[in-house]
């Protein structure tokens, strides 16, 4: 952390978050992102029968990772990342192949509908340039969300990463990711608990359907 | 305990059934030049025939099958960036480096087959042998490096890929020679008809021991995949199981490889060459049904 260049990461306190969906909304409003699509969302599951009963949230984003398997997999290099860690995608370069979607262990990139090339969680760039927080951090009720230079000592975020134990997504992809969570349930961020997985066998019952048709 | 998910984004499949295609025809396309120049290079003039067949099927396939690469990019007019924009450390890029080089090389090595020019398509055949195998094998570095599933991202999947190639080109291979005996064979006098005879035989025990490491490379990726995460466990389930499993169970395993694997090891049977061409046909479609499987298929478990 003795770097004096600026290294942008975001800590997300689950103890404070509510599960409100204030972030995916004006990340929504602030980045235009089409219907359908989500650049952050948050997953809401319930844990346990009452009145043994919890309910978990978990606000999903581009980790912006050290070792961002997409930029290594981008054919075109319209995948990049910038000094600052934030990783981009250039629109200009993009040619929508999805191999950077194929890629990504937290499925947080998606093909625009409308314009066909892949967006993704850029920490709002345009407003962090701007000396501004991202629309998510700003909007959120609970502050559940800090934001911060992560090679700053003084910053919230680096005391916060200090005080507390903090986790990160799959960290067994090795892709070294910069949203660190605290209080992460084990079960949230597993994606078989909670689900019928049966149900998605049998939903994969008419995949082959439409190739034999 | 018991746990509900309330609220999850679904995503789109990032593979479609468009690129499996691709992937398909890619790999027949360049099993049917690694034929071609393995007969070559070989050098026997019994299988001069086989490398001019090989040679038509490449071109054939060669021409449609980047089509489905264009036509699934969210920018098909943006296709010359893969060519002009490279990243090393991309596999789509070393895509583009082979299918730069394979047009080049395969139409120079086709042309000086067909004038017959031994000199110069002998060292055209040994100069596009390592761009062909690149050609086959890419399609499982794009599989393997994609980490977001545990299903895909095993070191196994470029062999396994290259060998589906290679079973996909013989079993065409087979059949198209299997069709130009029948049409052709009343041309020929017996000492050719025998030759070609055996030259098919001769195919379908190839295309056996690709269809043999083939299942080798289908029970080590069951076994790893069950021994190795939770997520990957149910991928591997998903390819036995459901819909999805019982095609590539049934495609794939039965009709695709133990049934003609057993055609080719029953002494009389397998000179019928009517049984022949159907399990060679079966085989073809099991390769078909093996690439949706793995790259559509898992798809259908969720990440995250």
């Amino acid at each position: 952390m003795s770097k004096t260049t600026k290294k942008w990461g975001m800590v997300i306190d689950l103890r404070k978050c509510i599960g409100c969906h204030s972030c995916s909304v004006a990340c929504k409003t602030e980045n235009e992102v089409p219907p359908a699509v989500f650049r952050s969302w948050v997953k809401l599951m319930d844990k346990g029968v009452y009145p043994n009963a919890r309910s978990l949230s978990l606000p999903v984003l581009c980790n912006n990772c050290e070792n961002a398997v997409c930029v290594k997999v981008c054919p075109v290099k319209a995948s990049y990342k910038r000094d600052d860690g934030i990783v981009m995608v250039d629109p200009h370069k993009c040619v929508g192949c999805k191999y950077c979607m194929a890629a990504c262990p937290y499925q947080v990139r998606h093909l625009n509908p409308v314009r066909r090339y892949v967006q993704k969680c850029s920490f709002c760039y345009q407003r962090v340039d701007a000396g501004l927080m991202p629309a998510c951090v700003e909007t959120c009720p609970a502050r559940a969300r800090v934001f911060g230079d992560l090679n700053d000592p003084t910053s919230e975020i680096v005391k916060l990463l200090v005080d507390n134990p903090t986790s990160v997504l799959k960290p067994e992809s090795g892709t070294k990711p910069n949203v660190f969570y605290i209080a992460l349930d084990k079960d949230i961020i597993d994606p078989l608990k909670g689900v019928d997985i049966e149900h998605h066998i049998k939903h994969a019952k008419d995949a082959l359907e439409g190739v034999f048709e | 305990m018991d746990m509900d998910v309330l609220y999850n984004v679904p995503h789109e499949f990032a593979l479609s059934s468009v690129i499996s295609t691709y992937f398909f025809l890619l790999g027949v396309g360049g099993g049917c030049s690694l034929l071609s120049i393995w007969a070559t290079l070989t050098g026997k003039t019994d299988y001069k025939p086989l490398a001019k067949l090989g040679a038509v099927a490449v071109v054939a396939l060669f021409s449609f099958a980047p089509t489905l690469l264009i036509i699934d990019l969210g920018q098909p007019l943006r296709f010359w960036f893969l060519m002009v924009r490279g990243n090393a450390t991309s596999p789509l890029t070393w895509g583009s480096f082979f299918l730069s080089a394979y047009p080049l090389f395969a139409s120079l090595y086709i042309i000086f087959l067909f004038l017959g020019k031994t000199k110069i398509y002998k060292p055209l055949a040994a100069a596009l042998l390592p761009i062909a195998i690149g050609y086959v094998t890419y399609i499982g570095f794009i599989v393997s490096m994609a980490i977001s599933a545990s299903a895909w991202n095993t070191p196994l999947m470029p062999a396994f890929f290259a060998s589906a190639a290679m079973v996909s080109a013989i079993s065409l291979m087979t059949m198209v020679g299997i069709t130009r005996y029948w049409l052709m064979s009343r041309f020929w006098d017996d000492g050719t008809k025998e030759a070609q005879f055996n030259i098919i035989i001769k195919l379908t025990r190839f295309a056996a021991l690709f269809l043999l490491l083939n299942l080798f490379f289908i029970f080590t990726q069951q076994v790893y995949m069950r021994f190795s995460s939770e997520w990957a466990a149910l991928a591997a389930r998903l390819l036995l199981e459901g819909k999805i499993g019982m095609n590539f169970g049934l495609f794939t395993l039965l009709l695709g490889t133990i049934i003609p694997l057993l055609v080719v090891a029953l002494p009389k049977v397998n000179r019928q060459l009517p049984l022949l061409f159907v399990i060679m046909l079966f085989a073809e479609i099991g390769i078909f049904v093996m690439r949706y499987s793995i790259t559509v298929g898992t798809q259908y478990l969720p990440i995250m």
